[in-house]
């Protein structure tokens, strides 16, 4: 009976997309994206690890495994840099959003084009050939939520989330680029979906994250006192 | 150590948000308090106090017929409707003399207004830059108890009500880092609030306890909150008219005392619990069943369950509050001779000091001509008001009667006290200390209490 299963759901995803010639590496990251959401997950809601959205460290987890490591780091660098420096740049005028918006995603539109242009002159490889113009764009629409992160917590509290996002991200991308992991799904396609049971297991937990253990330290230790008066 | 149930007590992330907010939050409840105007109208309405809104900009139309007219000679608070984390709030003060609007100690013109409501409009400062309405509010002057505490911005009291029962209070006050704005996250301070009795506690500042404020040095603990009843009950009017099952209230007092409603949170932040020392969880489980039948009723419950001051937690004894002037009975305990002056409470000062007049009709008379012909009330560089003491501290006459020397430093030398043991009866409580004799003579007050005196009481600084 499990068995048949098996070969049901193995017939209908990784027999059937080696039929149509997708890529074995795309069919990895399509059964593996749920694994990483449910670890992002984990780390968030029982360990208490903050990022920048959900969605955000898993895009940038594909692009790191996709891409690689070198590359999409420096796309991010890129990126973020080129905000900061339209945002500097368009202070003066006193603009308001929506045009402000539009004058600095043109900056780093441009800027990251001439960074990858520069960069492909000197190094005489073509760093835009090896990657998607895709991840780029991608990058591009989280410049708003790193903004918008920014604009809410302060610049120094956001930089902090982007460390931590980024760092979480390159855990996505290693679980991505694990050969066994990938072995795993590849062959046995319905362990994705299992996620979504294990996502409501992950739901069951009420109780505090790890780091709020730390961050109610204060009222733990006055507990305790009051235990032994 | 002991074992402590920590997660049944205290209040995380997750369990706020799955068996509160998703639980007793509803949508229909945080749709109406998300609006500020929305949920302020309801609150007029229902009688309940809210800073009055002079005008709503809603769209670009609106722009173009700002009643000017109406809100010249005005002070108001320009505020986005969806806004968080008090981004986007400015406050504008009107110039009488040159019949401008002053942010700070800067002009600001109607095309600045303009520009800012623009922004506004355009959803810089609401969630998700979703485009938003803006706001014309009643600029409140805070009471005079919140203008000693902090320098300058508004600020205001969270109340958590749950079940129609205020769980736990916090003071939030602006500091220079915040920038006038009360937040936590932005760098205000959480001074928590005993729930029973208004008194203030512990308090939080970028996630840790500190005793004094950061910019005015003052002490923050055992400050009574004034109409303390009126904002408990103004909090849990507010809960019962949002419709929300868990809310953080936002209140401020005036200066004239109206107690209003500035807003209220459907996801109130944790923090509140580390600058009370306490638990929500706990706090939840103990009221979740209870039937509240009014305000008053959910306050008596409160203060039955939450109080630490007649409880047996931590304070036991019911403390007096002290004035910022006071009348005090000092007795020199050698020869009973006794007055009664009117005394400055002052938490500032470490320890207590008396004037000339004072100490000569307490029979000091013979050590303030010793002081005088001694140059003691002169200031003098440290190292010299040092050897004076080493001098004249052996000597019988000062042993004998119990007479101490210190030295006291300041910004400008150093000066040499001389200290004398005395009671002082504040009260009804007798406090045997030694109090310092100094001149006074060009000060209002003749005698101040100091901190150390002090350890038995409340202070109201008002």
């Amino acid at each position: 009976m499990l068995q048949a299963l098996h070969n049901f759901i193995l017939s209908i995803t990784t027999e059937l997309a080696i039929a149509q010639e997708i890529p074995r590496a795309v069919i990895d990251i399509f059964l593996l994206v749920p694994f990483v959401a449910l670890f992002l997950a984990f780390l968030r809601h029982i360990i208490g690890v903050k990022t920048i959205g959900l969605f955000f460290p898993i895009v940038l987890s594909v692009i790191f495994a996709v891409s690689g490591f070198t590359y999409g780091l420096a796309l991010i660098f890129f990126v973020a840099l080129f905000t900061i420096f339209g945002r500097v740049l368009v202070r003066p005028f006193r603009m308001l959003y929506l045009p402000r918006s539009a004058f600095v995603i043109s900056i780093v539109t441009m800027g990251v084009f001439w960074t990858l242009i520069f960069i492909s002159a000197i190094s005489e490889q073509n760093p835009v050939e090896s990657m998607s113009i895709l991840s780029f764009v991608v990058l591009l629409l989280f410049t708003e939520d790193f903004l918008r992160v920014s604009n809410e917590r302060g610049a120094k509290n956001s930089l902090s989330l982007m460390a931590e996002t980024i760092l979480i991200a390159i855990f996505g991308a290693l679980l991505l680029s694990w050969q066994s992991a990938r072995d795993a799904v590849y062959s046995y396609p319905e362990l994705s979906l299992l996620v979504p049971f294990f996502a409501i297991l992950l739901n069951r937990w009420n109780g505090l994250r790890l780091s709020e253990l730390y961050r109610f330290r204060l009222i733990r230790k006055r507990l305790v006192v009051d235990k032994e008066d | 150590m002991s074992k402590v149930p920590l997660p049944q007590i205290i209040l995380g992330m997750n369990s706020r948000n799955f068996r509160l907010i998703k639980a007793v939050n509803y949508q229909f409840a945080i749709n109406r308090v998300n609006s500020k105007i929305r949920f302020k109208k309801l609150l007029a309405k229902n009688d309940v106090g809210t800073p009055e809104i002079y005008d709503v900009v809603s769209n670009f139309k609106d722009l173009s017929e700002i009643p000017w007219a109406m809100l010249e000679e005005k002070s108001f608070v320009i505020k986005p409707d969806r806004g968080f984390g008090g981004h986007g709030i400015i406050v504008l003060g009107w110039n009488k003399k040159r019949r401008i609007w002053m942010k700070g100690s800067r002009e600001y013109s109607r095309e600045n207004i303009t520009r800012h409501l623009r922004d506004i409009l355009d959803g810089q400062y609401s969630k998700g830059y979703l485009p938003d309405r803006a706001f014309f509010e009643e600029r409140v002057r805070p009471h005079k108890f919140f203008r000693q505490l902090s320098s300058s911005g508004l600020p205001d009291i969270r109340v958590i009500v749950y079940n129609s029962v205020p769980l736990m209070a916090m003071l939030r006050l602006p500091t220079v880092e915040s920038g006038g704005r009360s937040n936590l996250h932005a760098g205000g301070l959480g001074v928590g609030i005993d729930i029973g009795s208004g008194i203030t506690t512990h308090t939080i500042y970028n996630g840790g306890l500190i005793a004094q404020h950061p910019d005015t040095a003052m002490r923050l603990a055992d400050l009574k909150i004034p109409k303390w009843n009126k904002v408990l009950q103004t909090a849990i009017e507010a809960q019962r008219i949002s419709g929300l099952g868990y809310s953080g209230v936002d209140i401020v007092i005036d200066s004239v005392g109206r107690v209003m409603i500035l807003e209220a949170n459907a996801r109130p932040g944790l923090d509140i619990q580390i600058a009370n020392l306490a638990g929500l969880n706990e706090r939840v489980v103990r009221v979740r069943n209870l039937k509240v039948r009014s305000a008053e009723h959910g306050m008596r419950v409160a203060n039955e369950l939450f109080s630490e001051f007649d409880g047996s937690k931590v304070r036991s004894t019911k403390k007096p509050i002290l004035k910022r002037i006071e009348s005090v009975e000092i007795i020199n305990p050698a020869n009973n001779k006794s007055i009664r002056i009117k005394a400055k409470i002052d938490t500032g000062a470490d320890s207590s000091s008396i004037g000339i007049t004072v100490a000569r009709r307490l029979g000091f008379g013979w050590l303030v001509k010793e002081i005088r012909s001694n140059g003691l009330f002169h200031q003098m560089r440290v190292p010299q008001a040092r050897r004076i003491k080493r001098e004249i501290e052996h000597k019988q006459k000062f042993r004998k009667l119990g007479v101490k020397f210190d030295v006291v430093k300041s910004a400008s030398g150093g000066t040499v006290r001389a200290y004398v043991p005395v009671i002082i009866r504040i009260h009804k409580k007798q406090i045997a200390t030694t109090v310092s004799i100094v001149d006074r003579s060009h000060l209002a007050y003749s005698a101040i209490i100091g901190a150390i005196d002090l350890g038995s009481f409340y202070i109201n600084p008002v």
